[in-house]
């Protein structure tokens, strides 16, 4: 009985405080319509932020094909820019000998695409100018190469034969005379 | 369930709706204004939907609940991050804080709220739920996402810590609530 009594009571201070709410409640049109109002708001940032993302999007969409073209151009003019301007163009001359002054070099035009056409005629010319360039330097010999030779080369690169006489071979023996 | 009709079912539920996010925020009125126009707007943009899975009531203080306490844990961390500059207001001290206070409440109803907001979260919170709103205890479960176990033995425990708080202040203002429900002679 007691419990029961408690519980009235405890309902009943419950309901005094439910009545007390009730009186101080802010009325429901104006929290409604201030959710709208914050609704609305949201809604509008939420439009902009989203056609921000579209246009974004739409301009990394396009300029992707436009990068990928403009990508090999860049790769050659990158390797052009490393490479030394010499080595590709040079003239081997005939006379071993000779000074670096008489080193010719042919200077081309360098590539410009303009359209994306061009690039598979950028790509065979680059491919014609490796082997060129890798011929070019397969033959070149160093201008201080001439140092390393001398008139005895050929009697040390050469071996005594069997059936040569001994006049012959005395060639390879030391000089007595010194 | 469209917009108009879910505006005629929280127009109906309003006080209710507000009267237990009081609740939820600890009695801090602009909190709870704040956590039910949140709430609000949830429903209308869609993100909170009713399934019909439970009463209309339920479900919406269910949705109210777990508002006020993801608010709560915000306003925490908020106030944890600017550097805790004033003094920490206690929970009974924002309790009474109210700005109701400018009304006259009887002594007993101030004490009681004092008692009310010395109680745990979820003993306050299921006993608001049974007798304020005068749910079952299975639905304030339900709104509280704990079984109905739980709900019980919160209830149950709520209700004795409720009435050993009154009775130590009937002893400190020498008052006894209890005389008006048993009257007994004192020896």
């Amino acid at each position: 009985m007691e419990l029961i009594g408690e519980e009235k009571k405890i309902h009943d201070l419950f309901r005094e405080l439910r009545v007390e709410d009730k009186r101080f409640a802010p009325r429901f049109a104006a929290v409604w319509s201030r959710t709208q109002a914050r609704a609305n708001r949201s809604s509008r940032v939420f439009k902009l932020a989203f056609v921000a993302a579209t246009v974004l999007l739409a301009f990394a969409l396009f300029s992707l094909p436009w990068w990928s073209n403009r990508w090999p151009s860049t790769q050659t003019a990158k390797q052009s820019a490393v490479t030394p301007p010499v080595q590709p163009n040079v003239v081997a001359p005939d006379n071993k000998t000779s000074a670096p002054e008489n080193v010719v070099v042919k200077n081309e035009p360098p590539l410009k695409p303009r359209s994306i056409n061009r690039v598979h005629n950028v790509k065979a010319v680059v491919a014609d100018n490796t082997i060129r360039d890798a011929a070019v330097i397969s033959k070149w010999e160093s201008p201080t190469s001439t140092l390393l030779s001398s008139p005895a080369d050929e009697v040390f690169s050469s071996l005594p034969q069997l059936n040569e006489n001994a006049t012959e071979l005395k060639s390879f023996l030391p000089g007595r005379n010194n | 369930m469209d917009i108009s009709e879910l505006k005629v079912e929280l127009e109906k539920c309003h006080a209710a709706s507000f009267g237990w996010s009081m609740s939820c925020c600890r009695r801090d009125r602009s909190e709870a204004e704040e956590v039910l126009q949140t709430v609000y707007l949830k429903i209308l943009e869609g993100k909170a939907e009713y399934r019909g899975e439970s009463s209309f009531k339920t479900w919406l203080f269910a949705v109210i609940h777990k508002t006020a306490v993801s608010e709560h844990r915000k306003s925490m961390l908020r106030k944890l991050t600017s550097m805790m500059s004033s003094t920490p207001a206690g929970e009974t001290a924002s309790y009474l804080d109210d700005q109701s206070t400018a009304i006259e409440r009887s002594e007993e109803q101030k004490r009681f709220r004092w008692a009310l907001a010395k109680l745990p979260g979820r003993q306050r919170e299921v006993l608001h739920l049974v007798f304020y709103e005068d749910l079952t205890l299975r639905e304030a479960a339900v709104v509280m996402s704990i079984s109905i176990g739980s709900a019980r033995q919160h209830y149950e425990r709520g209700k004795k810590r409720l009435r050993e708080f009154l009775e130590e202040m009937e002893v400190a203002y020498g008052i006894d609530w209890r005389r008006k429900e048993n009257p007994r002679p004192v020896s």
